[in-house]
């Protein structure tokens, strides 16, 4: 995908995330576009994407909260990059895939989110971060993810998908 | 040397890293002022947010419209009804207005409360489920400055904390940052109230023998020099005791999810906020109470505080 695609995507996520999202608050918490897109990335392009576009959005999310600059840019590059880890791992077309990942991705990037604020003196308890935010926003945003994943898996370049699934052929082959 | 110093890549991971750990550090503790970057993607973003708002705001009204329409069929039938049964309601209201108009003149509320506000509209949310925040479409060119208060005709809804050119973003009472001076109107018993993440707030009184009582209002107590005295913050929904420590939660005056329009007090005769560029305000005697619906985006000056207030 072209990169200044990538970047018009990331900034209206970022518009969306501040508006948009508002209004479909279920059980206390929004989606994080942004985290589903860095894990879109990870698990389309490798670590390196992955983390690229978690820490694009999350610097821009950062700027534009103006509280913690590089909480979000952190976490967010984290689940990016682990997402990505997962890519010549697992295969693309399956839709379970991004569940989990991002399932995983959210846990472990709000948990961070967490032992930042914890560190600076924003001290809610875990077992109220875990209940209140972590665990749905982790459910919202897998169960949201496969949806953002298809989108952007049909829109990846041709010769991409195609010199994937020939890595993937050859290596099974090898094996 | 391992393969992996030798990656380019490895290098701008490092570097990223640092950097963010560095940023992180010195934008731990709140600042009096926001960097150019900041400022500058706030205002670049700040059209776009403002018509996604508005987008949203529009369909989201159209659903809900859509939504009320059986009950208000049912309530208006009903209503109906009642007023069959009632012949003498009209005479009745409107002898109830006039009185009610005759009192206010008495208590000439504006002069109780000569604070000046700038209306505004809310524009974006925080953008994560971790602050509570909202930003506004007026800034520094509107003379926003940091820390002013942000009323509704509820209440309060919190305080300036970033200002851009703008826009300004307001820490709502419900973030866990957020701490007041507040006193329970009944008794006068004053303590601080803080946001907990979620949808009620915490006083923990000064005094462990506070005299509260559930239902009580809770006002801000203009202690702190933040926020000027007697803004209504909301009522006490439970008293719990540890002790010497003595607790209220507190559920707010103001419905923070349904916030579309806000008023920010750019002048009190408390905190003297915002008072070189604005000149004292004349309330005229026949000012009637503040408005449902503040009188567009100009500023407004001589209103009277957020109803349900009890001026101290």
């Amino acid at each position: 995908m072209k990169w200044w695609v990538t970047v018009g995507l990331t900034l209206a996520a970022v518009v969306a995330q501040s508006t948009l999202l508002d209004k479909v608050i279920v059980f206390g918490v929004k989606p994080d576009l942004l985290l589903l897109l860095a894990v879109a990335y990870g698990l389309l392009y490798g670590p390196v994407r992955g983390a690229a576009v978690g820490f694009l959005g999350g610097i821009l999310q950062d700027l534009l909260v103006g509280r913690l600059i590089g909480l979000h840019a952190l976490s967010k590059a984290v689940a990016g990059a682990l997402a990505g880890l997962a890519e010549r791992e697992v295969f693309k077309e399956n839709l379970a895939m991004p569940f989990l990942l991002t399932m995983v991705g959210t846990v472990l990037s709000e948990l961070l989110v967490y032992g930042v604020l914890y560190a600076v003196g924003r001290h809610m308890p875990l077992a109220q971060a875990w209940k209140q935010v972590i665990v749905p926003e982790a459910i919202y945003n897998a169960v949201l993810s496969p949806f953002l994943y298809r989108i952007l898996y049909r829109h990846a370049p041709s010769w991409y998908v195609e010199a994937e699934a020939l890595t993937r052929s050859r290596s099974s082959l090898r094996r | 040397m391992p393969r992996i110093f030798r990656s380019k890549t490895f290098y701008v991971v490092l570097v990223a890293a640092v950097a963010t750990l560095v940023l992180l550090g010195a934008t731990q503790v709140e600042r009096t002022s926001v960097t150019r970057a900041e400022s500058w993607l706030t205002d670049a973003l700040a059209p776009l947010q403002a018509v996604s708002s508005r987008a949203v705001r529009a369909v989201s009204g159209t659903f809900d419209a859509i939504a009320e329409l059986g009950r208000l069929r049912s309530e208006n039938q009903h209503l109906r009804e009642v007023l069959a049964q009632q012949p003498g309601l009209q005479t009745q209201m409107e002898e109830l207005q006039v009185e009610n108009e005759q009192l206010r003149r008495e208590l000439d509320l504006t002069k109780r409360s000569p604070l000046r506000y700038l209306s505004a509209d809310v524009i974006g949310r925080s953008s994560d489920n971790w602050f509570a925040t909202l930003t506004i479409n007026r800034g520094s060119h509107d003379g926003i400055t940091r820390d002013m208060a942000v009323v509704t005709e509820q209440g309060l809804v919190g305080r300036v904390f970033k200002v851009t050119g703008r826009t300004a973003s307001v820490m709502l009472l419900t973030d866990r940052d957020s701490g007041i001076g507040s006193l329970v109107a009944q008794s006068r018993d004053a303590g601080i109230l803080r946001g907990q993440d979620q949808a009620d707030l915490t006083m923990r009184f000064f005094n462990p023998d506070a005299q509260v009582n559930v239902g009580d209002q809770v006002l801000t107590s203009g202690l702190n020099s933040l926020f000027p005295k007697g803004i209504p913050v909301g009522r006490v929904s439970q008293v719990s005791g540890q002790g010497l420590v003595k607790e209220a939660t507190v559920a707010p005056a103001v419905d923070f999810y349904h916030l579309e329009r806000v008023l920010v007090v750019t002048w009190s005769p408390a905190t003297g906020m915002g008072l070189p560029a604005l000149p004292e305000p004349q309330p005229s005697q026949d000012s009637p109470a503040a408005p449902a619906n503040p009188p567009g985006p100009t500023e407004t000056g001589g209103t009277t505080p957020p109803q349900g207030g009890v001026t101290p």
